[in-house]
C-alpha cells in the first residue's frame, strides 16, 4: 500500500503526464502545420515516450497516431529505432507503416537494410514513402537500393518518387 | 439541410477576351444555387515578367453594386512566390502595402504560382466602384509570364448566404459519390460542417462527384520540401459545371515530408469562381473519417473558411493574428512558443479559424460571417 507521500507523488505525476499528452495531441492535430521539433522540445522530457504511447493508442484518431510516429524522427534513440522497425513490419497498419518509413530516415545508413525490402511491398503508397526516406539518407547503400528498384517498378507514381529521390534527393 | 444533387443544364463557358465579359448562365437547377450571371469577369491577359521576378500591375474596374472583387495574377510557376504588394483605391489612396502587411483592412501572404487578391477580407475595406490599381510582386524562379484577371460579384448580401460545394471523391476508404450520400460517418462529417458554417451564416448545398483523374497518384497528396506540385496539380483539375462553387477534393491523406496535414486550401484566399488553377479549391484528408467523422467536418469548415478569405484568428506561435476587428486574439502566455488551446480558452480557441482542432461546434464572429458571405462564390 503506498503511503500518502507516494500517493501524492503518483497523482502529481499522472496529472503532469495528462497535461503533456493533451499538449502533444494538440500539436499533432494542427490543421496545416506539421509538428516541429522545437515545439516538442519546449514540452520538456518524456515526449518520446508519450509519442510512442499515442501511436499505439487505438482511441486516438488515425491521423494523430500517424503524426506521433512521424514526430519520433526527432528522438533517434535505440528504443525509438526498435519501435519504428516494428511498425514498418508487414501486416501492421498501412498509414503507420508509411510514417515509420519516413521517421527511420533519421537513423541514416543504419536504417537502409530495414527500409530497402519495403521498396518491393505490395502497397504502392508505402513504396513511395520508402523512396522518399531513402532519398533523404546520404549513403551509397540507399542509392543502390533505389537504383535496383527503378527498372522493375511498374507504378508510375512510385517510379516518379524514386526518380526524384535519385535525381535531386529529397529534403 | 439540403443534400440534393443538382442538375446543371446551362452554359458555363467562360470566354476570355480583352474587355469585361459578363458570363451568363441559365439552366434547370434546384433553384438554390448561386446564379453565375451575378458575376462579371475581367481579363488582363498575359503580363511580361522577368525570370528574376518583379512587379505586375493591373487596373481593376469595380462596377457599381459590387459586394466583392477577386483579382488574381498567376501561372508563373510552382517554384516562385508572389504576393499583393500595393493596393490603390479609386481615390488614389494606397490602402495596402506589403511593407506593412498587418497594418490595415487587407492581407496577402506569399503564395506560389498564383496570388488571389480578395476584397473584402475585412469589413474595413470594401470594393467601392471605380478604378483600383492592384500591384503584385513575384519573386525569382518564375517559369512563365503571369496571366491576370478579376471577377466581381454584383449582388446584395444575404444572411444566411447559400454556397455551392462540389465534393469530389478522390480516395475515401470504401466510399464513392453514391455511397457517401447514405454513409453514416460521412453524413456526420457533413452535419458538422453545416453546423459550423451555420454559425458563420453559410448554408451549403452539396454536389457529390467521383474523381475522374489519376486516383493512384492523388490518393496520398505528397508535399516534399517546398515542392507543392502534386497539391497544385490536383487543384488544377477542378472543372465544375458552374462558376460559383467551392471544390473540396477528398483524399486519403495530404503528406508533408511524411506528416499528415489535415487539410489545405488554395490561398488563402482561394481563387473564387476561377477554376483549373493551383488555387481553385480545397483538399481534405479523410483518414480520420471512421475514427472521428466530426473532425473531417471541422477540417472542411476550417479550410473552406480559408478559401473564402479567413485567416487563423491567432497563429500557432501566438505572434500573428487575422486582420479582423472582432475576432478574439491570444498570445503565448507561458513562453513555450505555442499559443495552446488551454491558455487561449475564451480568446479564440473555440473559433472555426483556430490553428488546431477545436472541441464541439466551432464559433464564428460577425466580421468572419461578413467576409465569407461576401465572397464571389457565396450568394
Amino acid at each position: 500500500m503506498a503511503g500518502p507521500g507516494l500517493t501524492l507523488l503518483l497523482l502529481s505525476a499522472a496529472s503532469w503526464a495528462g497535461e503533456k499528452r493533451d499538449a502533444v495531441l494538440e500539436l499533432l492535430g494542427a490543421f496545416e502545420e506539421p509538428v516541429a521539433q522545437k515545439n516538442l522540445e519546449a514540452l520538456g522530457e518524456g515526449v518520446d515516450a508519450e509519442l510512442m504511447a499515442i501511436a499505439d493508442d487505438h482511441a486516438v484518431p488515425h491521423s494523430r497516431r500517424g503524426n506521433a510516429v512521424v514526430a519520433l524522427q526527432f528522438y533517434p534513440t535505440d528504443p525509438v529505432h526498435t519501435f519504428l522497425v516494428a511498425h514498418l513490419t508487414p501486416g501492421n497498419d498501412a498509414l503507420l507503416r508509411r510514417k515509420a518509413a519516413h521517421s527511420l530516415a533519421a537513423f541514416g545508413a543504419a536504417a537502409v537494410p530495414e527500409l530497402a525490402p519495403s521498396l518491393a511491398d505490395e502497397d504502392a503508397q508505402l513504396r513511395i514513402a520508402v523512396a522518399h526516406a531513402l532519398g533523404r539518407i546520404e549513403d551509397p547503400a540507399a542509392r543502390t537500393a533505389l537504383e535496383a528498384r527503378l527498372p522493375t517498378e511498374s507504378e508510375p507514381a512510385v517510379k516518379d518518387a524514386i526518380t526524384k529521390a535519385l535525381g535531386t534527393g529529397t529534403p | 439541410m439540403n443534400k440534393a444533387r443538382w442538375t446543371q443544364l446551362g452554359l458555363s463557358a467562360l470566354v476570355w477576351g480583352p474587355i469585361t465579359i459578363v458570363v451568363a448562365c441559365g439552366g434547370d437547377k434546384d433553384g438554390e444555387l448561386p446564379p453565375d450571371d451575378e458575376l462579371q469577369f475581367e481579363d488582363f491577359g498575359t503580363i511580361p515578367l522577368s525570370d528574376t521576378g518583379g512587379y505586375v500591375e493591373a487596373t481593376v474596374t469595380v462596377p457599381d453594386g459590387a459586394v466583392s472583387t477577386m483579382a488574381w495574377c498567376g501561372g508563373f510557376g510552382d517554384g516562385a512566390l508572389g504576393a499583393v504588394w500595393t493596393l490603390t483605391d479609386p481615390s488614389g489612396s494606397v490602402v495596402y502595402t506589403g511593407d506593412a502587411p498587418d497594418a490595415g483592412g487587407f492581407r496577402s501572404d506569399f503564395l506560389d504560382d498564383l496570388v488571389p487578391a480578395l476584397i473584402p477580407v475585412t469589413p474595413d475595406l470594401t470594393p467601392t466602384p471605380g478604378a483600383w490599381t492592384f500591384q503584385w510582386f513575384v519573386g525569382a524562379g518564375s517559369t512563365a509570364d503571369p496571366k491576370c484577371g478579376a471577377v466581381h460579384r454584383v449582388d446584395t448580401l444575404s444572411d444566411p448566404a447559400t454556397i455551392a460545394v462540389d465534393l469530389v471523391f478522390v480516395s475515401v476508404a470504401g466510399l464513392d459519390a453514391t455511397s457517401a450520400q447514405s454513409d453514416e460517418a460521412f453524413q456526420a462529417a457533413i452535419a458538422q460542417l453545416e453546423s459550423e458554417w451555420a454559425n458563420a451564416g453559410l448554408t451549403p448545398v452539396f454536389n457529390y462527384l467521383d474523381f475522374s483523374g489519376d486516383t493512384a497518384k492523388y490518393s496520398v497528396v505528397d508535399i516534399v520540401g517546398d515542392d507543392y506540385g502534386e497539391f497544385n496539380d490536383l487543384l488544377r483539375t477542378s472543372s465544375p459545371d458552374i462558376d460559383r462553387v467551392i471544390t473540396f477534393f477528398l483524399v486519403e491523406e495530404i503528406s508533408s515530408d511524411g506528416a499528415t496535414i489535415l487539410g489545405l486550401s488554395g490561398g488563402p484566399p482561394g481563387a473564387a469562381a476561377v477554376h483549373g488553377t493551383s488555387k481553385s479549391g480545397v483538399i481534405v484528408t479523410t483518414v480520420d473519417l471512421q475514427d472521428e467523422p466530426t473532425d473531417v467536418g471541422k477540417i472542411m469548415a476550417h479550410e473552406g473558411g480559408h478559401f473564402l478569405g479567413l485567416f487563423h484568428t491567432t497563429e500557432m506561435d501566438g505572434t500573428r493574428h487575422d486582420p479582423l476587428g472582432d475576432t478574439p486574439t491570444c498570445s503565448d502566455g507561458d513562453g513555450n512558443g505555442i499559443a495552446n488551446s488551454a491558455e487561449c480558452a475564451g480568446k479564440g480557441a473555440e473559433n472555426m479559424m483556430w490553428w488546431t482542432l477545436t472541441e464541439g461546434v466551432a464559433t464564428a464572429t460577425d466580421d468572419q460571417s461578413f467576409v465569407v458571405r461576401s465572397n464571389p462564390v457565396s450568394d
